[in-house]
């Protein structure tokens, strides 16, 4: 590395430290500390996983699996991606899970004993699954997926298939198929934080399963606001996003 | 309008996938080849999901104005960061840094808005 390039790098790295330092002096940005303590059982006796959660923001999936494993099909999904020819985020189609999962804004967890239900957010979607052990009866691919969980001694294990292929893992774009099986685990580690894996398995797309491990954390401070996506979306409305085209998406 | 090109090409060149892979692809709307800085009035800020706006005067080279507008986070990151529709207020002189619209006419997306003494007003940060 050159020391010019080491320059740009800290003036770079300076900057963004004002716009942080200026983010913690605001009422409601920085210097939030989680709860501390063992964690917390529902009266029913379970790993108790209600709350909001923040989440780590992975816009690219690959720095957190690592290179990604290709198969020949997957690979040009992932060469032939276009953006500009329609991000179906863009558009306000629904993110579907993964990407839901990968975006910034957080999500709310509310827990019965026979069900739990995603608040997202993100552009106000919502997902309730059984987690007492019963099947999931496979409805029209969807693309949220179809979910079911079940209790691993503490840990929540959630399998979702049943994706209608039409979604991306990630905001950079990474593909998967409808053939995508996702295996999340979740196990509330301590009173602040709940410790998450997710494994997604899509034969079609990837030659290995892709393993993220990340850590969410409880945030008391925040609540889940509105997101009406479609209200001020200039670049769709001025004509600057595309739609995408699903006769092509379908047939993939 | 100014063109203040050099340190946030590098900077853009450095670490630009990092706050311009927002919640969905503003690559595809904006190009982060043309960064601009834009000195103007504020004369509305559009405080709605799922991204704000910013709307301004600019002065142009022949002594005219022209209108911009130039896109913002989603006010619900943005009030988590800290910032309200009160953190600036129409009438402002303002400093704004962004990138470039591909498509339309002055468009482009807030990176950073500033005060003209230098104070930061709205940031995007990753407030996306």
């Amino acid at each position: 590395m050159s020391n010019r390039f080491t320059i740009v790098a800290a003036l770079c790295l300076a900057a963004t430290g004002l716009v942080t330092a200026q983010q913690k002096g605001a009422p409601k940005g920085g210097g939030y500390k989680p709860p501390e303590g063992p964690a917390p059982k529902t009266p029913w006796g379970k790993p108790d996983l209600n709350g909001v959660w923040q989440r780590p923001y992975v816009p690219d999936i690959e720095r957190s699996v690592g290179k990604l494993p290709f198969t020949d099909w997957g690979k040009a999904q992932w060469e032939s991606y276009n953006a500009e020819e329609g991000d179906y985020t863009g558009a306000c189609l629904p993110f579907g899970h993964v990407r839901s999962i990968n975006s910034p804004d957080p999500i709310q967890i509310m827990q019965t004993p026979t069900h739990l239900a995603f608040l997202y957010e993100q552009n106000s979607w919502f997902k309730v699954f059984p987690i007492d052990g019963r099947e999931t009866k496979k409805k029209v691919p969807t693309w949220f997926g179809d979910s079911a969980g079940h209790w691993d001694g503490d840990t929540l294990v959630v399998e979702t298939t049943n994706f209608n292929g039409l979604t991306k893992l990630d905001t950079a774009g990474h593909p998967h198929s409808n053939q995508l099986k996702v295996t999340e685990k979740f196990t509330r580690s301590d009173a602040g934080h709940i410790a998450y894996q997710m494994t997604l398995e899509d034969p079609k797309t990837y030659t290995k399963p892709l393993v993220s491990s990340r850590t969410f954390t409880l945030r008391t401070d925040w609540e889940v606001l509105e997101y009406s996506c479609e209200e001020n979306n200039r670049g769709l409305i001025e004509g600057r996003i595309k739609f995408p085209n699903y006769d092509d998406a379908g047939k993939k | 309008m100014k063109l203040r090109s050099t340190m946030l090409s590098l900077c853009l060149g450095l670490f630009g996938a990092s706050f311009l892979l927002a919640h969905h692809s503003l690559t595809a709307e904006y190009d982060q080849k043309k960064p601009v800085t834009l000195e103007g009035t504020l004369t509305k800020l559009d405080w709605r999901n799922p991204h704000a706006w910013i709307i301004m005067d600019v002065k142009n080279a022949s002594g005219g104005v022209d209108k911009w507008q130039c896109e913002l986070g989603s006010p619900n990151a943005m009030t988590r960061a800290g910032f309200t529709p009160d953190s600036v207020k129409e009438g402002e002189e303002i400093v704004l840094d962004g990138l470039l619209a591909k498509k339309g006419m002055n468009i482009c997306s807030t990176r950073v808005v500033k005060s003209k003494d230098g104070r930061t007003l709205l940031s995007q940060s990753e407030a996306r």
